[in-house]
């Protein structure tokens, strides 16, 4: 009797020695999350990302709300990035630079280019950040500098940047020895049909403004001499599309020569430079980056 | 003693479905303050097969609804029924007045798009008299004063005479944001200029394109896209859609951005990438 008391104390005792050492097998919802990910739909993975932060609190609900922004910001869903990052600072605020990064990254993707220079400033400034956090951001922020018209202060940010080459010194260069196009010129321009887009070089765009334009007045003129006015209403009515068109296009395209010449700059600066979130480790916060 | 070994089990489920159950439903009360309604609507799904009594929950979920409604989503019959009901059934026997008020006010809203002004008036009304929390008073007064406002034979028909004082009374506290977020319009909101682009767009559809077929390469297609800068510019939309004409065989020919629109390879060309300057 003893020895089967004995026997059932030893198996309930190696029960629980297994329990205790065995790793705790992660969330089903963290698994649901990551092949969300992997599948692309991001959105739904931020709302499972959200439901583990919701369910564990503490520091780990962080980690979850970091995964969860970054999964919005792949989804293009900008505006929900701000209050998910608010999260992270508040549930643990060892991830501020992760969170500062990202805030950088949500502020260039909505365009609010001085709130990006200031949180990559602050990230480039930051003397107790990592190195690759600060080679990052000052990469983007030698961008930023350019796009601000600064290229001696964009040289400055990249001759502190590790690993920073004459590519990026070059891009500088070459951006600066370029000149923008005028949108007001190009939708000046643009009254003569075709010829403002090919101001900012689109040549074949520019023609066919042109044919269009040319064709549709011939054959207003035409009309107008034979009297035959309900088709001439009818081509004044596509002439005034093509018409306009031809303006706006001048002043487009040169916005749009601009953005990509800056982008191109841009483009140069960053490199190979990105980084990705290690998710086997969620939900502590590492990121693999990359030059 | 069988019974009696199940205890744990049992705790631990109710435990869990407990903590399950409050994270699901903040992290419903989050989508819908983030105006992701499908979303909070399948959250609420999810806490009231846990919980189906949940009061706040059903709100929810009928509110979400409602507001898929006013923003001119299609929402089958039936189910825009079952969100009345639910509605109906919280206004009337809730027992928290928050809850009740709230079911009171999207209730209302709900009558006012769709067209019963009569009873959209007596929902608000109730709102307004029985709403316990600030923010929600304001909302329902602010609604009602736009209802009778747009409303005139409200007047005429129902004694005003009380109502109005108070309405008055609290009218400074009503910034432009909420009231914004009161108006109920069936029509949805649009410029006036941009009616006539629609009209265009909707005689191209039904009478030339299923003649000629789908013939742009473009996503989104021509058609579309001059009903968005129609809609977001007014006649600017006009040059928007000459210049895109334009540029479409470039665009083509570069095939920069790909992506697949009904089975068939397109190019991507979106409004935004031609207006971002004018919002700087």
């Amino acid at each position: 009797m003893r020895s089967v008391e004995c026997g059932i104390f030893g198996i309930v005792m190696a029960g629980l020695v297994a329990a205790l050492t065995v790793p705790a097998e992660e969330p089903v919802g963290l698994r649901v999350a990551r092949e969300l990910h992997r599948e692309g739909d991001h959105k739904s993975a931020a709302i499972e990302f959200r439901r583990l932060a919701l369910e564990s609190g503490g520091a780990d609900a962080g980690g979850y709300y970091w995964a969860a922004a970054h999964e919005y910001r792949l989804g293009r869903q900008h505006d929900i990035i701000g209050k998910m990052l608010d999260r992270v600072e508040d549930a643990n605020p060892s991830l501020s630079n992760q969170a500062m990064l990202l805030r950088g990254e949500n502020a260039l993707d909505t365009r609010q280019f001085s709130d990006a220079a200031f949180y990559f400033e602050s990230l480039f400034a930051d003397k107790g950040a990592d190195r690759e956090y600060r080679d990052y951001a000052g990469l983007r922020l030698a961008g930023l500098h350019l796009r601000n018209e600064d290229p001696a202060k964009a040289r400055e940010v990249l001759s502190a940047v590790q690993d920073a080459d004459y590519k990026q010194l070059g891009a500088v260069s070459v951006y600066q020895a370029g000149r923008d196009k005028s949108p007001t010129v190009g939708g000046f321009l643009g009254l003569i049909p075709g010829l403002g887009y090919a101001y900012s070089g689109e040549y074949a765009n520019g023609l066919r403004s042109l044919i269009l334009n040319g064709l549709f007045i011939w054959g207003m003129v035409e009309t107008a001499n034979d009297e035959q006015w309900g088709a001439f209403a009818a081509i004044i009515f596509f002439e005034i599309t093509w018409y306009t068109g031809s303006i706006y296009g001048g002043i487009d395209s040169a916005h749009r020569y601009n953005r990509d010449r800056l982008q191109e700059a841009e483009k140069a600066i960053m490199g190979e430079a990105s980084f990705e979130p290690d998710y086997s480790v969620i939900p502590s916060v590492t990121l693999q980056f990359s030059f | 003693m069988k019974s009696v070994k199940r205890i744990p089990v049992i705790l631990a489920g109710i435990l869990f479905s407990v903590s399950a159950a409050t994270a699901n439903f903040d992290l419903a009360v989050d989508l819908f303050e983030e105006g992701d309604w499908p979303a909070c609507r399948r959250e609420c799904l999810r806490v009231s097969v846990l919980d189906p009594d949940h009061a706040g929950v059903r709100l929810l979920s009928a509110a979400s609804l409602v507001q898929q409604i006013l923003e001119g989503k299609e929402v089958k019959d039936d189910r825009v029924s079952s969100a009345d009901q639910e509605l109906r059934d919280l206004a009337a026997g809730a027992d928290d007045r928050d809850i009740s008020a709230m079911a009171s006010l999207e209730l209302g809203r709900l009558s006012w798009f769709r067209g019963d002004i009569d009873g959209a008036f007596d929902e608000l009304r109730r709102a307004f008299v029985t709403a316990p929390d600030h923010e929600l008073f304001l909302r329902a007064g602010c609604s009602l004063d736009l209802l009778i406002r747009q409303n005139s034979a409200l007047a005429r028909s129902r004694d005003l005479t009380g109502l109005e004082s108070q309405l008055n009374t609290c009218r400074p506290m009503w910034t432009g944001g909420l009231a914004r977020s009161c108006v109920v319009d069936a029509h949805g909101k649009e410029r006036a200029t941009s009616r006539p682009g629609k009209w265009i767009v909707a005689f191209y559809r039904s009478q030339v394109r299923p003649a000629i077929g789908s013939r742009c390469s473009l996503e989104p297609s021509c058609s579309e896209y001059y009903k968005r800068a129609s809609g977001k510019h007014g006649l600017l939309g006009v040059a928007m859609i000459g210049d895109r004409l334009v540029r479409e065989p470039g665009v083509v020919s570069r095939a920069e951005h790909p992506v697949v629109a009904g089975g068939k390879i397109h190019y991507a060309d979106p409004l935004d990438e031609h207006d971002w300057w004018m919002e700087r």
